[in-house]
């Protein structure tokens, strides 16, 4: 299973789920960039089944025949990702550019920069960012060493350091909604293992699924 | 020290070339086959290279804009590298050479851990230490509104801190094998200790000061891991080996592969450069 990295908390809960009503099977998360990913699919990496950040880098896997028959199971929204407690009170992209504070973003290859920068433009921010980061788990990271005030990545990416981060979502007329598709892999070994992927994507699109990922704070499409 | 078959300065014996010894054993077929076969693992990577290289459009793709800003910045950064670890390393080299301390070994050692250490490790330690929050680095935020990570000055302190410890060694070596008795003459004759340096020592210690010099700005030039985890990605900081990964995930890989010959051109030619001095700096290694 190759995953965007924001899927990093809610998928090792749908895989933890996956595998209790199917004992005997196992499934290896690699999480990383969409567009990495994609990239490393390309060149031979192995992985049955494959979700993106964005509907456009799942099209760059199908065109490239790296995957078949996409479809969209969940969906995410942008926030702020500032240090726990807000110190600078930021609340929207706006204030973000009035406060004058640092702050990243994912590189521009990788859906979650590319969603980022849309917002940064819909909302007419001149100011731009200290960095780029290698995905939205990097962008987090940066926040939480204190390398940046402030960094733009989902809502859901501040999960696994609810300790030290917090995420803001963005105002509604900045918000950039990010669709994430999943499919099978052109690798997918046929037989058996295709019958187990494709067990585990309708796993993931039904409701059990759902309701785990509306819990890791993910929107239904 | 002996020479390329010249005379020994040291002594004043003259030595006698590999080829006059008169013992000429080809080693065994295993051997042979054996040591073909490293020659095949290190050649193959970059004959690959050579084969699957974008040759006709090698020209535009260089020119490309992002590749032209890397070039430059490259060369700015491993420059101002090496200039930093000169300016504080020649120093501790020479004190290595000429002090004798109890605490000299630790010295070392902790001036080769760089060297030893995985370069994102360093990166982290440096993200540590001199990043916003760090331990040095917050009063250098605080007092002097001075950041480094995401800054042409943190992607030069990342290849400062791996490439110095080959400039302190190999200087530390030539300073060593400069001989006292003409450093003591010169003292004889009435020079004093910094004329002694400046006329005497350092023109004797030249050709490993050199050597060592430029070994530090190749290392300098091709370091990624460090310089991608503490100065991070910015456009201050996309040096040549960053540009490559950053083109090699976003897809463009005809550009990665034009970058990467740009890297292995410099290092075969640095190597070239180097091809006398290479026996005389690794026995100091």
């Amino acid at each position: 299973m190759l995953a965007a990295a924001s899927l990093t908390e809610s998928f090792r809960d749908v895989v933890a789920h996956f595998q209790q009503s199917n004992p005997g099977v196992k499934v290896t998360l690699t999480f990383g960039a969409s567009s990495t990913l994609v990239t490393q699919l390309a060149q031979g990496a192995p992985g049955d089944v494959l979700a993106t950040a964005d509907t456009a880098t799942m099209d760059y896997a199908v065109t490239g025949h790296s995957a078949e028959n996409p479809a969209v199971f969940t969906c995410n929204r942008l926030a702020l990702i500032v240090p726990k407690g807000n110190p600078k009170h930021l609340r929207s992209l706006k204030s973000l550019a009035e406060s004058k504070a640092s702050f990243v973003v994912c590189a521009a290859p990788v859906p979650c920069g590319k969603f980022a920068r849309q917002a940064l433009t819909k909302a007419k921010v001149k100011a731009g960012p200290l960095g780029s980061e290698q995905d939205a788990k990097a962008v987090v990271s940066k926040v939480e060493l204190g390398e940046a005030n402030a960094g733009i990545a989902y809502v859901t990416d501040a999960d696994g350091a609810r300790d030290k981060v917090e995420a803001i979502p963005l105002p509604a007329n900045e918000q950039v909604i990010a669709a994430y598709p999943i499919a099978l892999t052109g690798s997918a070994a046929s037989g058996g293992q295709r019958l187990l992927a494709t067990r585990f994507v309708d796993y993931v699109r039904s409701s059990e699924g759902q309701e785990i990922m509306a819990a890791h704070g993910f929107q239904t499409r | 020290m002996l020479g390329r078959g010249g005379a020994d300065t040291t002594s004043g014996q003259v030595a006698i070339p590999v080829r006059q010894r008169g013992r000429h054993v080809r080693p065994g077929w295993p051997v042979l086959i054996l040591a073909a076969g490293a020659v095949v693992l290190l050649v193959m990577p970059l004959a690959a290279m050579l084969w699957r290289a974008p040759w006709a459009s090698l020209g535009t793709l260089l020119w490309r804009s992002d590749v032209r800003t890397s070039l430059l910045l490259s060369v700015e950064c491993s420059l101002g590298a090496t200039a930093l670890a000169a300016l504080v390393g020649l120093p501790l080299a020479w004190v290595l050479a000429r002090w004798e301390i109890p605490g000299r070994s630790m010295v070392r050692t902790l001036v080769v851990l760089p060297m030893v250490m995985p370069p994102v490790v360093a990166g982290l330690a440096l993200l540590l230490a001199f990043g916003r929050a760090g331990l040095i680095g917050r009063y250098l935020d605080r007092w002097f509104a001075l950041r480094l990570p995401y800054t042409v000055w943190g992607a030069a302190l990342s290849e400062a801190f791996v490439a110095m410890p080959f400039l302190v060694l190999t200087a530390e070596a030539g300073f060593r094998a400069v001989d006292r008795r003409q450093e003591d003459v010169a003292r004889t004759l009435g020079a004093r200790p910094w004329t002694v340096l400046r006329r005497v020592t350092v023109p004797l210690a030249a050709p490993s000061l050199l050597a060592g010099l430029v070994l530090c700005w190749a290392r300098a030039l091709g370091e990624f891991g460090a310089t991608i985890t503490f100065a991070g990605d910015s456009p201050h900081t996309e040096t040549m080996p960053l540009r490559a990964f950053l083109l090699l995930q976003a897809g463009g890989t005809d550009a990665a592969l034009a970058v990467s010959l740009l890297l292995v051109a410099a290092s075969a030619a640095v190597l070239f450069l180097l091809r006398g001095q290479w026996w005389g700096t690794w026995r100091a290694l």
